[in-house]
């Protein structure tokens, strides 16, 4: 099935829009994927990852829509402040929404959550008040 | 009973203990206490209720008539008005799902090509490399739905 069925225009510009809005909060490189895999889909999803520019501080969320899995795959970088339960619990979000039919939404809401835990936090010192 | 020794012990014959329990009158304070409760616990309603019986007048009588309703009336304020807003709710509730159908859910058959989202600079020309021995392993998590 062509791409255009299964996503409508207005939902390419959702997602296009949750990644953007994604990337300016966490301050690194997201990437959604939505493509058939082409054996094992977590390590066709890792492979994809280290062919990113800079894969060490990306995030890459890629979608199966036919196996219908799910695999986020972090940088190295990354993993000091987003580590893998963290990843878990988003992918949960997105594998309950994907469950019942609503695609972007639970894209968005993953990925909003990815951002938040993989924004650096503000170091608040005692002396500075 | 106190043996009459407390008295100097000047009688010969005091009595130690009772041997037969002598019948308790209600003159105790615990048993005067739970027949109070008791008869309270009677009483109180039904003062309560005759103490109401103005509730049970009628209107006054300076004030007109009113209709009675009708039983399609009734039914259809009390049975039918329930009824509309549970339909509108479930309404409101249901749209998103309805209006975006099903084929999301269903999943599909094939995929043709690739759609990427993110910013162009995070793909790089080449297609993807194996990780190598070097590279610190990468995290995350998968999902299946």
């Amino acid at each position: 099935m062509p791409a255009g069925e299964f996503l409508s225009e207005t939902d390419r510009r959702a997602i296009q829009r949750a990644v953007t809005m994604a990337q300016e909060q966490a301050d690194c490189d997201f990437s959604v994927c939505i493509d058939e895999a082409d054996g094992d889909p977590r390590a066709y999803a890792e492979r994809l990852h280290a062919g990113l520019v800079a894969p060490e501080r990306s995030i890459l969320v890629f979608v199966d829509p036919v196996a219908r899995r799910l695999e986020i795959v972090t940088g190295p970088q990354l993993r000091r402040h987003l580590d893998d339960s963290e990843a878990a619990l988003a992918a949960l979000a997105m594998q309950t929404s994907f469950a019942a039919g609503d695609f972007v939404g639970g894209l968005t809401q993953g990925l909003q959550q990815l951002a938040e835990h993989a924004r650096r936090p503000e170091m608040l010192h005692f002396d500075q008040g | 009973m106190a043996p009459d020794r407390a008295r100097g012990g000047r009688s010969r014959v005091g009595i130690l203990t009772h041997v037969t329990t002598p019948v308790t009158t209600p003159a105790t304070t615990t048993d005067a206490l739970r027949r109070a409760a008791r008869i309270t616990a009677v009483a109180a309603p039904l003062t309560a209720l005759f103490a109401a019986a103005p509730a049970l007048a009628d209107t006054p009588a300076a004030w007109e008539e009113a209709e009675p309703m009708s039983t399609l009336t009734a039914l259809l304020i009390f049975v039918g008005g329930p009824l509309a807003l549970f339909a509108v709710i479930s309404l409101l509730a249901f749209a998103p799902s309805i209006l975006r159908g099903d084929r999301q859910r269903r999943g599909v058959a094939s995929w043709t090509e690739p759609a990427w989202f993110g910013s162009e600079v995070g793909r790089s020309e080449q297609p993807g490399r194996e990780l190598e021995a070097g590279d610190r392993q990468p995290g995350g998590a998968s999902a299946r739905w």
